[in-house]
């Protein structure tokens, strides 16, 4: 560089550049809302079997949590460390699963946690100098500027301090082995996490994490029962066709202070059943004329999975650096 | 710490130390859905990460491909692996 200011390490790595942005701590957020997302939808006919008409206790869908970061005028997404409800290899799996500009000033941001409990983690966001309001009225500190005068660094803005990365991958599927039996769907996660080592070294639960949800995976499981015999002098064939299905994303916890895994979390559970009374029997062909499949629909695809050969950097670095 | 750099605010706490090591943000680039994109200009640093992240206001694209990639030199290149189920990914490139 002509001019400016760089500040390396022993190991020539660059921890401060002023021809490029840091990520500051811009908040810390607690969601603003959360649900549970099932589906069920009795698709008509005449009953012979009544049940089962629910979600499974085995496709138990986590709980999905909305936080609104405050970033006017922003152009960037910010950058949404969290920080879970808990840490081991018992914890929750927790990941950021949808982040979009919401309006003007705001960006919305979904985070899917394994379990439908009610409490969601905390979400430390970041954002670069160019990208947020600078109001602090301390003047000690150290700031750095680009060529074009725009601030890359300023220490009174908490810098992002990152102590550990990973490189990490879901399971292959989420979902191994059958998939129902009977009228018993098990298409709960079962798949065994991987695990990485970070390189953090730090108390697990002061740690927070960053590493978008990238993969997802939708299975299903169907059954068709039938039944047909006498009544009342006439002959009747009954019918009824069911299918559950779960939608999975990627999702991850700090399993230990030196650990990141990563795994499945179920983001939407499903199940839906169409009976028939003196027909043939339903049967998968009488379901295709039901759009079962597609945007808006009952399930987004079925019996495969996208991304999942992708893998994310994760960051790691501390809460208590910014609380 | 023996040698590197702290930085305090005027109460004495630490706003910043290297003794935490931080990646910094080289840019932050958008593949349009359905589209490959090249981005040159990425400036070379001695280690580089790139951590990808779907940006949608549409809730039912969470079904979506991501966008895969290739760093090299100064040029990403982003590729949809789908011309119709991309999803808009957002790299964050970050040196050191």
């Amino acid at each position: 560089m002509a001019y400016g200011l760089t500040v390396t390490n022993d190991n020539n790595q660059v921890l401060i550049d002023s021809d490029v942005f840091g990520y500051h701590f811009i908040g810390k957020y607690a969601a603003t809302q959360s649900w549970n997302h099932t589906y069920l939808e009795d698709l008509g006919g005449e009953d012979y079997w009544d049940t089962p008409n629910d979600i499974d206790t085995n496709q138990t869908p986590g709980r999905v949590f909305e936080y609104t970061v405050y970033l006017p005028s922003s152009t960037k997404p910010p950058m949404c460390f969290l920080k879970p409800t808990g840490t081991g290899t018992s914890a929750v799996y927790t990941s950021v699963i949808r982040v979009w500009k919401y309006d003007t000033n705001n960006w919305k941001v979904w985070v899917l946690q394994s379990s439908n409990h009610g409490t969601g983690p905390t979400l430390y966001a970041f954002s670069t100098m160019d990208q947020t309001n600078s109001t602090s009225s301390d003047t000690y500190g150290l700031q750095t500027l680009n060529s074009s005068g725009e601030v890359t660094f300023d220490s009174r803005y908490k810098p992002l301090r990152i102590v550990g990365a990973a490189n990490a991958l879901p399971p292959s599927n989420p979902n191994s082995g059958s998939v129902g039996s009977g009228t018993t769907p098990t298409l709960n996660v079962n798949a065994t996490p991987n695990t990485y080592t970070t390189g953090a070294n730090v108390t697990a639960t002061d740690q927070i994490y960053y590493c978008p949800s990238l993969a997802s995976a939708c299975y299903e499981y169907e059954v068709g029962r039938e039944e047909s015999g006498f009544n009342n002098w006439s002959y009747y064939t009954w019918s009824r066709y069911d299918i559950w299905w779960c939608f999975y994303r990627s999702a991850f916890r700090i399993s230990g202070s030196n650990n990141f895994q990563s795994n499945w979390a179920v983001y939407m559970a499903g199940h839906i059943w169409k009976a028939q009374v003196s027909g043939s029997f339903l049967g998968l062909g009488y379901l295709n004329g039901i759009p079962t499949v597609g945007p808006l629909q009952y399930f987004p695809y079925s019996d495969a999975a996208r991304n999942q050969g992708e893998s994310n950097n994760v960051l790691i670095s501390r809460a208590s650096y910014y609380d | 710490m023996s040698s590197g750099i702290r930085i305090f605010d005027s109460v004495g706490g630490i706003d910043y130390d290297s003794t935490s090591v931080t990646w910094n943000l080289i840019g932050v680039y958008t593949a349009s859905q359905n589209s490959n994109a090249t981005f040159t200009g990425v400036k070379s640093m001695t280690e580089r990460i790139v951590i990808r992240q779907m940006v949608s206001d549409d809730n039912n694209t969470e079904r979506a491909y991501v966008h895969t990639y290739s760093l090299s030199g100064t040029t990403l290149t982003a590729t949809a692996p789908s011309a119709t189920q991309t999803q808009a990914t957002t790299f964050q490139v970050f040196g050191r």
